[in-house]
Parts: structure tokens; sequence; C-alpha cells
């Protein structure tokens, strides 16, 4: 199939999702409009109409999100695999999973909650270095009898990336933004002061052992961190046995289309560019 | 009796000013001195692998002796002006080893120095990580004794303020290593 074929049927399946969306929004509402607006001395007729319109919504809807995953895992492959295949050597996707929760939990900079999502993983190699990464969603439900309230802790990307020094135990950094910030594995992490105040003032620094913290942030590594944490705000750093892995919260997913738009090739290139770019940036400015 | 009641509750609130400040003191020089212990630790090692580099450059150009013992000396001095000037012999040494490699391309191709110039970077790295939290720890110290009303605890408590470690250009200078 060659690529004006793919982006037809992309863009239909686009189109339909619309659509699918908007009937759907549009019957939920109406039928409940009527549901609420009905006397009592309406015939029975009407409440059945209303219950209709609103299961049909619901039905739609559920349509939709079929139709939008069948979007999703498209254009992955299509835009994302190539662009990917590009910047990076041996690349393996996997749209449909992405780390374990006890993966998650392990790398320890993220609040756990109680419902767990990882999709998009990605693995390659960039400039000798090998990295992972995945989307993560990390909710917390809550239920208090009468109300439900959902805690999204993270909603973004996490990397992983080989770190060649080995010679440290474990060192953490946190954007003070970062408000969920995990367990560290239960390990007994002491608070650094680095010699940068503007560095202290935005970020918490956590360590094992306080010299291991000089040891990986170096001046120009406290730079290039202050660097990422202004171009994509909320940053979680850890270094340990002999990996560097960053959490990033972006409240969003990365190479995921956007179905409200329509394909434009160029462009849709350039955005999983500048997905991809991150994984750069990181490894360019964190001396991995 | 409520003037009495006053005074009682100032002197508690002033005595726990006092221990309050006084152990964060404490709590600073701790930091100090295991900070140090890191340097002495970061220095001990960086000696013994140009120990070794010695060793094998010794068979490419003849060296004085001296050079390592003055090494030596200036490591058995306790103060961090000393162990500043003891790096500083260090770096020197380091880098007239380098210069010394440049003009020998067997020296280059040796593997055994080659390592050991790995090593050195390494060791040079941890050194740098030791110095950099040292005076972080310093630095704090030094900001919280002479801050008033701190001030007066730390005069009580014959807190001074610490020398950073940081090499100095003339007491570089000062130290004369040749091969």
């Amino acid at each position: 199939m060659d690529i004006m074929q793919t982006m037809n049927n992309m863009e239909q399946l686009r189109k339909k999702c619309v659509i699918s969306k908007v009937a759907g929004i549009a019957l939920t509402v109406f039928g409940t409009f009527l549901l609420c607006t009905m006397r009592f001395n309406y015939e029975i007729v009407f409440f059945i109409i209303a219950l209709i319109l609103m299961l049909t919504g619901v039905a739609v809807m559920k349509f939709f999100d079929k139709e939008k995953k069948q979007f999703q895992f498209l254009y992955k492959n299509t835009f994302a695999k190539g662009v990917l295949d590009s910047i990076f050597s041996d690349v393996v996707c996997n749209w449909e999973i992405g780390f374990h929760p006890q993966q998650i939990e392990g790398i320890g900079l993220i609040r756990m909650g109680n419902r767990i999502h990882s999709e998009d993983y990605v693995s390659g190699t960039y400039q000798g270095v090998k990295f992972e990464q995945a989307d993560v969603v990390v909710k917390h439900v809550v239920r208090t009898g009468k109300s439900t309230h959902t805690y999204t802790y993270f909603e973004g990307r996490v990397f992983s990336f080989d770190f060649p020094k080995t010679d440290y135990w474990s060192v953490a950094v946190f954007s003070k933004s970062f408000t969920y910030s995990g367990a560290l594995q239960n390990l007994r992490h002491d608070k650094v002061e680095m010699e940068s105040k503007e560095f202290n003032r935005n970020f918490i620094v956590r360590a094992m052992r306080p010299v291991d913290a000089f040891y990986v942030l170096k001046p120009q590594v406290m730079e290039c961190i202050s660097n990422l944490y202004s171009h994509y705000g909320n940053v979680a750093i850890r270094y340990v046995g002999g990996k560097m892995y960053v959490a990033i919260n972006l409240a969003g997913n990365a190479f995921d289309g956007d179905i409200y738009k329509k394909i434009i090739y160029a462009e849709e290139v350039d955005k999983i560019r500048r997905d991809c770019s991150v994984i750069i940036d990181v490894i360019q400015s964190l001396n991995v | 009796m409520e003037i009495a009641v006053v005074i009682i509750v100032i002197v508690v609130v002033i005595a726990i000013w006092y221990i309050g400040v006084s152990n964060s003191i404490k709590t600073a020089e701790l930091k100090i001195n295991e900070a140090e212990s890191g340097i002495d630790v970061a220095l001990t090692k960086r000696y013994d692998v140009l120990t070794k580099m010695l060793d094998t450059v010794k068979g490419y150009q003849k060296y004085e002796q001296s050079v390592l013992t003055e090494i030596v000396k200036l490591r058995s001095g306790m103060t961090m002006a000393e162990k500043n000037l003891a790096n500083s012999s260090m770096d020197k040494l380091t880098k007239d080893i380098n210069i010394l490699a440049e003009n020998y391309p067997e020296l280059r191709s040796n593997n055994n120095f080659v390592e050991l110039q790995k090593a050195i970077v390494e060791v040079e790295e941890h050194l740098q990580a030791a110095r950099r939290l040292y005076n972080a720890n310093v630095n704090s110290y030094n900001s919280k004794i002479i801050v008033f009303p701190n001030s007066i605890v730390a005069k009580n408590m014959n807190a001074v303020k610490k020398d950073y470690f940081e090499a100095e250009d003339i007491k570089r200078q000062d130290v004369k290593m040749e091969f």
C-alpha cells in the first residue's frame, strides 16, 4: 500500500471518528435533555425515545473509541515508525504496551496510584546510547461513599537511558513542580543542597550519598537539567544502577495523531520529529 | 507574678533558640568533616594512581625521586591549605605526565598507561565532586555563623570560618615538579 492510499484511508478513518464523536455526544445530550425536561403526564413513548437516544449515543461513542484506536495505530505505523527509523537505529516499537507497572514503581520517580497504564513502547539507539521510552499514565481513584475523586499523578513520558558511569549509588532530581514524586524504592535518600542557589530554587535533589549528587550533577549537567525544565516543565530524573531515568509530565501522549485536524504529511512528520527531539535533547544535553 | 511568667517564657524561648542554632552549627560542622574525609579519600586514590603512572613512565624518562616524596610530604599535612597544595602538585604532575606522553607515542599506546589515564580522569571526577560537596557545606556553614544573631551562638562555640578547598595559582607555582 503506498503512502497516498494509506493517507486516504487515515483521512477517512479520521472523518469517521469525528462524525461518530459528534453524533455520539449529540445523541447522548439530546436524550438526557429529553429525560430531564419530561413531565410525568407525558406518554411512556417519550421516555422510551429518550432512553433509546441516550443508549444509541453511548453505543456511537464506543464505536468512536474503536475507530480512534484504529486511526492511532495506523497513524503511528505510518508516520512515527518511519521517522523513528530515520533518526535512531535498532528501533523497536510496540504501540500496545509500555513499561510494566512494577518497572515504573522501581524507577521510583512517580507516586504510584491504583490505575496505571503505559503504551507506545519505543526502544532504540542514538549516537551509541541505548534508550527506551513509553507513555505512562498514573491515576489514583478514591471512592468515598457518594463521590469518586480521580487524581492524576502523572501523565507523560518516561525514558530510560544507558548511563556510562556506575560508581555511584542513587541520585534523584525532582523539579519542584513535580507534585507527585515517587518513593525512590523506599531507600533512604537525603536531601542535598547543591552549590547553585538558582538550581536549589527549582529542584529538589535527593541522594543516598551526598557526594554522588555532585558526581553525577556536574555544573554543565545542572545547566542542561535547568534547560530541560524550562522547555518541558515538570521533570524528574534518577540515576541508579548504570541507568538514567527521566520522567516528563507533559499531560499528553507522544506519537499520537490529532483526529480533529486534517492530515498533512509534512506537518505530521514535523510533529513526530518534535516528539523524538525530547530523546535527542536528553542524550545530547545530559551527557549520557 | 505575671512578670515572672513572662521572664520565664522569654528565657525558655531563648534557650530553645540557642540549642537549635547550636545544633544546626554542629550538624553543619559534621557535614564539613564528612566531606573533608571524602576529599582525603579522593586525594589518596589520586596519589595511588599517579604513583602507578610514574612507575610506568619511569622506563621512558628518568625523573627525580623527589617528585613523589614531595607529594607524600604535602599529604602528611592535615590543614586544608596543605591539601590544596598537595592537590596543586598532583595537578602539575598529571600535566607533566600528559606532556611526556605526547612526546612518546609508544607510551601512549601502552595499555597499562592508557588504563591509568582513564583511571586518573575518573579519580579526578570523584575529587571534583568531593571538592564541590565540601565547598557547598563550607559555604552553608560560613553563612550560618556570620549571620546575626547566629553569630552570638557561633562566638560562644568558638566556631570560626572554614577554608574552601580550591587550587590557588600562586601556591601551584611554588611547587616545583620536574622529571
